[in-house]
Formats: structure tokens, C-alpha cells, sequence
């Protein structure tokens, strides 16, 4: 009968180690889909930071386009560099983060649709609501939008 | 081989605005006829270094590099070579090189 009892003991230091390892894989699992739920939620928050930034960088960029007295408005020029530059950084700190979450292109688009062609020089064309680059200026920030949220959905599938 | 660093924020100005010397003392016309070209007749390898400054405009850095092109003759390939672009911010990186190409491109033309 000694052969049960060696097969009894063996099957009992089975299930002592299985049972450890079932709770290091369980804790491992758990920790594991609670880190990327948090990361998800910081992320879902940094876009919609780098949302209404872009919204609020438009609209300081086309406030400075309209009004044909900013065209030596030195202090709203700078502060539209100013937070062109925040808004770059954020989002290549978010792409090197989550690598799905991309822009470069969109964001390349952004900055010259804002401030390139006679951005902050004295020959600057004073804009109308329905111009064209009023138009290529709201595109290039909805692309970057949809850019960042179909990076979101792609790195953060459900 | 002698190498140079054009510090902007520093050697130029921290608020850089502007396209041509009628807009402002700090354009990008200004600061390549005063520094970048000098430095790169200059110098066998030039670093820009662009950190520190307000934020750069695509008028800025479009005349500051594809000048280069348009007003100096000079090529991308000369270009890419010589030049080193030191920056925190990728995307300023890579619209220089997309302004000294379409620069190049246009010149073809």
C-alpha cells in the first residue's frame, strides 16, 4: 500500500504548486487588465486634452486671420507658435507611448495650414469666415482629430 | 572636419517670427543671412539646435531653410549632408526636410 500513499502525496504537492501557480497567473492576469484600463482612461483623457487644444488653437489662429488690426499683434502670434509647439509635443509624447496612436503627417498638415504662407509677416491677407484656408485650416485639425481617435480605437480595441 | 551649433533660442532669438527682414528683426530670412548661411559656408557640419525658443512657424522655418534652396543654390543632398537639426519636437524635424525638398522640387521645375 505504500505505492498509494507515495501516488497520494505526489498528487497533493501537485495541486499545492498548481494551486500557487492558478493565483500567480490570476494575479498576473488581473493586474495585468487593470494597468491597461487605467492606461486607457489617461490616454482617453490626454486625447481629449489635445482635442480641445486644437479646437482653441484654431480659433486663437483664426481670430488673429480675421481681425485686420492683429497683423503686428506680435503677442497673439507668439502665443499661437507658443501652443502650436505644446500641442506638437503632446502628441509625439503620446504616440511614443502608445504606438498605434500616430500623426506626424496630420500634424506636419496642422502647422503649415496655420502658420505658413504669410503667417505672422506684414503682408498677411486678412480671412474671411468662407475663405479657402479658413476651410483647409478646420480640415487639417479634423484630420488630426480622426487620426488620434482611430489611433485610440486601434490601441484600446474594446 | 569643423563643426558649428547655431543654438536659435540663444545665438539668435528665443521668439523667432516672421518670414522676411520686412516683418521683424528675427525672421527666417534674418536668421539665415546672418547665421545659417554664413555658418555653413563656414562650417563642414552645422547643428541647428531649435529647443528653447516660443514655437516656430512653418513661415519661419520655410524661408530659414528652403531660402537655402531658392537663394543660396544649394541642394538637398549638400543640405542633408551639412545639417544636423537638433529638436524635442519631431514634427519641426521633418517639415525643414519637407521645405528644403519641395524647395529643390520647385526649382526643377
Amino acid at each position: 500500500m505504500s505505492w498509494l500513499s507515495d501516488t497520494a502525496t505526489q498528487y497533493k504537492d501537485v495541486a499545492i504548486v498548481g494551486s500557487w501557480a492558478l493565483t500567480a497567473i490570476g494575479w498576473f492576469l488581473n493586474a495585468r487588465t487593470s494597468n491597461q484600463r487605467e492606461l486607457r482612461k489617461e490616454v482617453r483623457k490626454e486625447i481629449d486634452d489635445c482635442i480641445k487644444a486644437a479646437y482653441d488653437l484654431l480659433q486663437l489662429t483664426k481670430d488673429y486671420y480675421y481681425d485686420p488690426e492683429r497683423t503686428h499683434d506680435a503677442e497673439r502670434t507668439s502665443q499661437i507658435r507658443f501652443d502650436l509647439q505644446r500641442l506638437l509635443t503632446r502628441i509625439e509624447r503620446l504616440s511614443g507611448r502608445c504606438k498605434k496612436i500616430t500623426g506626424s503627417y496630420q500634424l506636419g498638415e496642422l502647422m503649415d495650414r496655420l502658420t505658413g504662407d504669410d503667417f505672422d509677416t506684414v503682408t498677411r491677407r486678412v480671412l474671411v469666415p468662407r475663405d479657402e484656408r479658413v476651410r483647409a485650416m478646420e480640415q487639417s485639425v479634423h484630420a488630426l482629430i480622426d487620426k488620434l481617435e482611430d489611433g485610440f480605437l486601434q490601441q484600446f480595441p474594446d | 572636419m569643423t563643426s558649428c551649433t547655431l543654438h536659435i533660442a540663444n545665438d539668435f532669438s528665443p521668439n523667432p517670427a516672421g518670414r522676411y527682414d520686412t516683418d521683424g528683426p528675427f525672421s527666417g530670412q534674418a536668421f539665415r543671412e546672418q547665421l545659417l548661411w554664413p555658418a555653413i559656408q563656414k562650417c563642414d557640419e552645422v547643428t541647428v539646435d531649435l529647443d528653447g525658443a516660443r514655437g516656430f512657424g512653418s513661415s519661419f522655418l520655410e524661408e530659414a531653410f528652403g531660402g537655402l534652396v531658392r537663394e543660396h543654390g544649394q541642394s538637398l543632398q549638400t543640405l542633408k549632408a551639412k545639417i544636423r537639426v537638433k529638436t524635442a519636437v519631431k514634427t519641426y524635424e521633418s517639415r525643414i526636410w519637407s521645405y528644403v525638398s519641395d524647395a529643390t522640387k520647385q526649382r526643377r521645375r
